[in-house]
């Protein structure tokens, strides 16, 4: 049993309770493999069947999720997995929905990895960016390397993801920020005008000033309130996200409304 | 990090089938049928990591109300009783101390979406004791997904593109389904113009593919074609974009303003005759 095949399967089945059909979809492996290793991992007890039924007449199908066991076999693969990734002179992080998680807005999900260029990380999706700007000063725990607030800031702002972006608002209201710090950040990751707009929707006054050099937020327009296209008109900034959505974002994770 | 007491937590696939099994099953006597929508379907079909909506919906007043009891026994108290639709009774419950904390539960429908044997025909059922807790698949999923507009409902839709484009025959034959049921139901007697419905289902269906952006769309051109062919045969006189924005921006649309003196020959154009109800309808 190859143990990236496995990660790969155990880590698909760990979040939503998928058939064996939506499992060799999610995972791109081919059914023949697919249903040997939910077999193999079956018979190890890392994976538990759920009673299922259909609707109508025919087959019920086969929903498989991790046992505990298979759950913690699981996480202690990831973590020796990210060690190793960070040891072959490629620049890894913990992706977004972990960072975020570490900094405050719980985006509770399959663990990531930020790296410089691509690489083949196993289970984990990775989330490419290559500027190097962006893996200065990470902050390090036991449970191995995140990026700096500032460097998930300015990353969230132009992410073009409306949740990721209203989290960059949220996250900029956090009393660790080092301001300075930020503001040199989005100046080399090309951020300047996203950081300022959502610092003014947020609410923080960075003292920054918009540069004319327009910067697109969303892949598409979307409707926003009349005061936040002014704003983002100010700012230079296309396809803005709306306050609505970071006050919404703010009132989930912690901000103040 | 300081965290506010009132925060909706994001809940996994993992949360939401432990508190099913565990917590839920156990406070109810008879077979029960909640069928999953938006994030909670999503997070069961493992599309997305975690949600923070728990959306339930029932095929008949009694099974609402037993789960409703079901949730009441759980120390749940229901918040607000929304009625924007005369037809569709949607109650929120709320308890703080839970692990699944909000849940959403709607009756008969769930944002206007009927339940028919050809939406249920690839639905998976997890059975938790008399619970039977009904898991849609990805193409029904991905067409209610574009009912309710918002910015997170738009970003669900591309994270299921992401893992690959719907089948976009059985996503159009979904939508000209519950499009017939509508229309048939015109030139019946109804507490709720039914035209509503058709407007909200047609225009909300092509503006959510307006606002997946022309990328996203190239991927599901049948979808999107299809999409804009059912908003054009309205032949509304204001554009999918004034349409879109106040849809976004509104709890109630005021189609009579919208559609001023079009209104009876667009329903003449549209009625069909009735037809019969699907079987899964019918209130058990």
């Amino acid at each position: 049993m190859k143990l990236d095949i496995a990660l790969n399967i155990l880590s698909a089945a760990a979040y939503g309770a998928p058939t064996t059909t939506e499992l060799i979809r999610a995972t791109g492996h081919s059914p023949r493999t697919v249903i040997q290793y939910l077999e193999e991992l079956e018979h190890r007890g890392w994976m538990t069947r759920l009673p299922t039924e259909r609707p109508g007449v025919g087959r019920p199908p086969i929903v498989r999720r991790p046992t505990g066991a298979g759950l913690d076999y699981l996480r202690g693969a990831e973590m020796g997995l990210f060690r190793k990734l960070s040891r072959d002179g490629v620049r890894i992080l913990w992706g977004p929905v972990r960072a975020l998680t570490e900094w405050g807005v719980p985006f509770i999900g399959r663990p990531d990895i930020f790296a410089d260029r691509p690489i083949d990380a196993g289970p984990f999706p990775v989330t490419l960016e290559g500027n190097l700007a962006f893996y200065d000063d990470p902050l390090t725990t036991d449970d191995g390397q995140f990026p700096a607030l500032e460097s998930l800031i300015a990353w969230a702002a132009k992410s073009g993801d409306p949740r990721r972006v209203a989290a960059s608002a949220v996250l900029l209201r956090d009393p660790r920020l080092r301001v300075d710090r930020l503001l040199e950040l989005a100046e080399r990751m090309g951020a300047r005008n996203r950081v300022g707009f959502l610092a003014a929707l947020a609410g923080r006054d960075l003292e920054l000033r918009p540069n004319s050099h327009p910067e697109r937020m969303l892949e598409s327009s979307l409707p926003v309130e009349a005061e936040t296209e002014a704003l983002a008109r100010t700012w230079h900034v296309e396809n803005p996200i709306s306050a609505a959505l970071v006050k919404d974002l703010g009132r989930l994770y912690g901000g103040r409304p | 990090m300081a965290v506010a007491p009132d925060r909706v937590r994001p809940k996994t696939a993992a949360d939401l089938l432990g508190w099913l099994e565990r917590d839920v099953s156990p406070h109810l006597a008879i077979e029960t049928r909640a069928i999953a929508h938006g994030g909670t379907a999503l997070a069961l079909l493992g599309i997305k990591d975690s949600t923070k909506d728990v959306d339930f919906a029932f095929q008949s007043r009694d099974a609402f109300d037993r789960f409703a009891d079901a949730l009441a026994s759980l120390g749940f108290r229901s918040r607000r009783d929304f009625r924007a639709n005369p037809n569709e009774v949607y109650q929120r419950f709320e308890n703080p101390s839970s692990i699944v904390d909000v849940v959403d539960v709607r009756f008969p429908t769930w944002n206007n979406w009927r339940v028919t044997p050809a939406l249920l025909k690839k639905a998976v059922i997890l059975p938790f004791a008399k619970l039977r807790v009904v898991r849609l698949d990805r193409d029904a999923i991905f067409l209610y997904q574009t009912y309710p507009l918002r910015e997170t409902d738009i970003d669900d839709l591309k994270t299921i593109l992401a893992e690959g484009a719907p089948d976009q025959s059985r996503v159009i034959d979904l939508f000209d389904e519950q499009d017939g049921i509508h229309r048939s139901e015109l030139s019946e007697d109804t507490t709720h113009e039914p035209l509503f419905n058709i407007l909200e289902l047609r225009v909300r269906f092509a503006a959510a593919l307006q606002l997946l952006g022309p990328v996203r769309r190239r991927e599901i051109p049948r979808i999107g074609r299809h999409a804009t062919r059912r908003f054009q045969d309205l032949r509304l006189r204001r554009s999918l974009g004034d349409l879109t924005r106040i849809l976004r921006t509104s709890e109630l649309v005021s189609w009579d303003d919208i559609m001023g003196r079009g209104f009876g020959p667009l329903r003449d154009r549209l009625a069909i005759p009735p037809r019969k109800r699907p079987a899964s309808n019918r209130h058990r």
